[in-house]
């Protein structure tokens, strides 16, 4: 049983006293007048448990903050201070977990895409260290969709992180490395877990204490720099722009009486890896989830893989020496970057008829380990989620469609094609 | 002291008197859990689309699996199409043994009845979720009395379960297309939900 300490943060509160950090660096220093939202409004965002070297981390500190929506990311100057906003923070209980809460109807219009979601930065500490991990929190509203709809279990859930400060690793376990495809589609395998998981971890700079102390300021009705906290800590400086990367979409396996068609509408959510160098090494540090606002279709796909050109930039901290490389967009949706994989092979099938199409809409695409090329690393790419992916198979001979779900292929997240039997 | 004994005696006797009395009424009423029939997987909101199909003639479809919870078992007494339209209906429907547990194909679909297609007159689920055996494969035979294209959005299924009537709901998406052409004759999985 973990235990929620210190900062009960409301966030209001907290935003109003960023807000202030903000108005102080512009040289306008001001007292908030914060309220405290309505307790029902917060939800948890976060869940996990903080390591150091497969240990639990008593007292340790796990800070939220919020970075800008992509489309502020994007088009920022270069050279432009990007203010970050932090929104809760916990102190790990005796056994290392930790919770993180927050009201993500009252988080600025700035910070909240057009579907409310939220892209967060949790940095966790212990005395010497810190490791960091993004993900993109959406309003329960938006992860209820598919519960709405009558469809049960995928929807999106809340992270629950297991972070270790001194060996480097982080995953979600909703999103296990073990699961991840390589290049290929191969599954990786709790063998290459740990090497999936790296993420950045490095001396404990300011910036944790310093939102901390901002969310302090919040609650206490004291402005940040009543406390004494150093606002650029809180920044981030936009840097250059990497566009056109490729984003590994999805695999299409089929044979050639049986082609695929993958369409993807406006409403796919694409969570993409983001890239965090630290000490001259580059490491994955979490993802962030954009929608793209555009649809694409293509037709007549046999073993190919399928993919998209998406847009990164750099940014800077102020505290410490790191550099972010962060998604901000897309370039080009279904980019004609065909190429060839292996007919990967289910076992769960159906016969199906020549002259008929099936057509699937899967919840959850794949996490492909080596889904984007940022550069110096590859990070993952994830498709789905939202309800616009669509996968269609047409019929022009007596084919088989199978699954990787024992379930069938009607609730598989992946399926192929091949040649019918004969009888 | 010896009064709290005494006590404490009485009201265990009463209490034990209460669980008898409560589980004799249960059992001479009868009633057991009704059963909840659901798919044994998480449907993806899927269609089936037929070209080439002619008005009163039989087409049917298969693949999806279907199991309980809570009860000892339900009867599906009829099937409908959500939404339909072009004069399309679901005729029959039946069950059968799941062929993955055995390491066959299910049934993916024909245009011919359940009845040439190998399901039996089976309507009974009495495969529980998560269990070895998975659960049973779900067979649909439908029909469209026009000339056009017909389709069903979402399958509603009746069942009984100790006598309670109850529906289960599948992202299914029938449809039945008149000629070759795939224009105009589509359905939207992603408003099946």
């Amino acid at each position: 049983m973990h235990v929620r300490t210190t900062v009960a943060l409301a966030t209001t509160a907290a935003l109003t006293a960023a807000g202030a950090v903000a108005l102080a660096n512009s040289g306008v220093v001001t007292t908030p007048t914060a309220a405290a939202p309505p307790a029902h409004d917060r939800q948890q965002i976060a869940s996990g448990v903080l390591r150091a070297n497969g240990k639990p981390v008593r007292a340790g500190d796990v800070v939220a903050i919020a970075w800008p929506k992509a489309a502020v990311l994007a088009q920022a100057r270069r050279g432009e201070r990007i203010p970050l906003l932090p929104i809760d923070a916990a102190r790990t209980g005796g056994d290392g977990r930790f919770t993180i809460e927050a009201d993500l109807s009252a988080v600025p219009a700035r910070y909240r895409d057009h579907q409310g979601r939220v892209a967060i930065e949790l940095v966790a500490a212990d005395r010497q260290r810190e490791l960091r991990w993004n993900f993109t929190a959406a309003p329960r509203a938006t992860t209820d969709w598919r519960a709405a709809a009558g469809v049960t279990g995928s929807a999106p859930v809340v992270p629950d992180l297991v972070l270790d400060v001194a060996r480097g690793r982080a995953w979600d376990r909703h999103d296990d490395p073990a699961r991840w495809a390589d290049r290929r589609g191969k599954v990786l395998g709790a063998s290459r877990r740990a090497q999936a998981a790296a993420a950045p971890a490095q001396r404990r700079s300011r910036q944790v204490g310093t939102a901390v102390h901002t969310l302090q300021a919040g609650s206490d009705d004291k402005t940040a720099i009543d406390v004494g906290v150093e606002p650029m800590c809180l920044s981030a400086l936009a840097g250059g722009s990497l566009k056109n990367r490729k984003e590994h979409f999805l695999n299409v396996y089929a044979w050639k009486f049986a082609k695929g068609t993958v369409w993807q509408r406006y409403s796919v959510e694409h969570t993409l890896g983001i890239g965090y160098q630290s000490g001259g090494s580059w490491s994955m540090s979490g993802t962030s989830t954009l929608s793209f606002g555009a649809s694409a279709g293509q037709g007549r796909i046999v073993n190919s893989s399928v993919w998209n050109r998406v847009n990164y930039r750099d940014f800077y901290t102020y505290c410490g020496t790191g550099r972010y490389r962060r998604p901000v967009g897309y370039y080009d949706l279904l980019s004609n970057d065909w190429a060839y994989v292996y007919h990967a092979r289910f076992r769960n099938c159906v016969t199906k008829l020549r002259g008929s199409r099936w057509v699937t809409s899967s919840a959850k695409n794949r996490t492909y380990r080596y889904g984007t090329d940022i550069g110096p690393i590859r990070v993952t790419a994830q498709s789905g989620y939202g309800s616009g992916t669509e996968l269609r198979f047409n019929f022009r001979r007596k084919s088989r469609l199978c699954g990787n779900s024992r379930y069938g292929p009607a609730s598989s997240s992946q399926v192929e094609t091949r040649r019918g039997r004969r009888r | 002291m010896t009064r709290l004994r005494a006590a404490a005696v009485a009201t265990v006797a009463l209490v034990a008197v209460a669980m008898v009395g409560v589980s004799l009424a249960a059992s001479l009423a009868g009633k057991r859990t009704p059963a909840t029939l659901r798919a044994a997987g998480k449907i993806n909101p899927t269609a089936e689309l037929i070209d080439n199909t002619r008005p009163g003639h039989k087409y049917s479809t298969g693949g999806v699996l279907l199991c309980i919870v809570g009860g000892r078992r339900v009867e599906i007494t009829g099937a409908e199409a959500e939404r339909s339209s072009g004069g399309f209906a679901i005729t029959d429907w039946a069950v059968r043994p799941n062929p993955w547990a055995r390491g066959k194909d299910a049934y993916g679909g024909a245009r011919r009845g359940l009845d040439e297609a190998g399901f039996g007159g089976s309507n009974v689920v009495d495969v529980r979720c998560g269990s070895r055996r998975t659960g049973v494969e779900l067979g649909l035979e439908f029909e469209k009395s026009s000339r056009g294209h017909a389709r069903g959005m979402t399958v509603l299924l009746h069942y009984t379960s100790e006598g309670d009537e109850r529906v289960a709901r599948l992202p299914l998406g029938l449809g039945l297309c008149a000629g070759r052409s795939a224009a105009g004759c589509d359905i939207d999985v992603h408003s099946l939900g």
